[in-house]
């Protein structure tokens, strides 16, 4: 420990501090979210986790890759995926609206938000198979 | 929080590989210090061929890098390498995440900053610690064979 090591600890312990508050935001409940699922920033579908049968499997292929998620009641996850690392697979599955799964090859993006309902931006990006 | 624990976030790697960037500014210099971490930059990617790792690493080392050598280079007498390896954890963090943030635009992501920042700051202490240890013994190692 030297003279200024307390201080530079100090500050980085106020920023992460910070940033958790900052990023804290709201908690939803689990009622009313619906999963939003968007390629390279534009969002392509949105679906109430409500109105999904649990189990729900849905297929993706956001540019030319292929995830698949799975909706379990209240939460998702991607159970399959082609891309190279895999990580999205090992994401915590998303429950709340403060989560976010990412598939960074595929530029994909899950997330769950108060229940609106938005249509999908372009029709061709839309899911191309559900299963039950 | 507690959704995020399985695995926060995905290629969290806890950095320790990270010494010997350290050790390198501790025993040669800024100079010898990037070229470690840029090698082991292109080696990791050639090993592991995920151009997305690769673009989050850079994005860390772009503020790491420079913070930790200014830091070494300013600060060395007030300041001990693990509290400098902490900083410089820190600043990766951040760079790492605003890589991920500008290739998916989604900005939710940062919500993992205070996560990753805090783990980081562990493993950079450890990082820094090791590096400053081995530091210790290789030049103790050098002085006793040049007589």
């Amino acid at each position: 420990m030297k003279q200024k090591d307390k201080r530079l600890y100090l500050i980085l312990f106020l920023l992460i501090a910070a940033a958790a508050f900052l990023t804290s935001g709201r908690r939803g409940g689990n009622g009313d979210l619906s999963l939003e699922i968007s390629v390279d920033g534009r969002v392509t579908r949105s679906l109430a986790l409500s109105d999904t049968a649990p189990g729900t499997s849905i297929m993706l292929r956001p540019g030319g890759g292929m995830n698949e998620l799975v909706i379990s009641g209240d939460s998702v996850r991607m159970v399959s995926a082609d891309c190279p690392g895999g990580d999205c697979l090992k994401m915590a599955p998303l429950t709340s609206e403060r989560g976010v799964i990412v598939c960074l090859p595929h530029k994909l993006v899950l997330k769950l938000r108060a229940k609106d309902g938005r249509k999908p931006s372009n029709p061709d990006d839309a899911i191309d198979a559900v299963t039950y | 929080m507690e959704s995020w624990f399985p695995l926060p976030f995905p290629g969290v790697r806890l950095g320790l590989a990270n010494v010997f960037p350290l050790l390198a500014l501790l025993l040669f210099g800024p100079r010898e210090a990037v070229a470690v971490a840029l090698t082991r930059l292109c080696m990791a990617f050639l090993l592991a061929g995920n151009p997305f790792a690769l673009a989050c690493s850079a994005g860390g080392l772009l503020l790491s890098l420079p913070l930790s050598i200014a830091l070494w280079k300013k600060h060395r007498d007030e300041l001990s390498v693990p509290a400098i390896s902490v900083a410089s954890a820190a600043a990766f963090n951040v760079g790492q995440l605003c890589a991920v943030v500008s290739l998916t635009s989604e900005p939710r992501i940062l919500a993992y900053l205070p996560v990753i920042m805090a783990v980081g700051g562990v493993t950079g202490y450890l990082v820094g610690y090791m590096a400053d240890k081995l530091r210790l013994r290789i030049e103790t190692a050098l002085v006793r064979r040049s007589p």
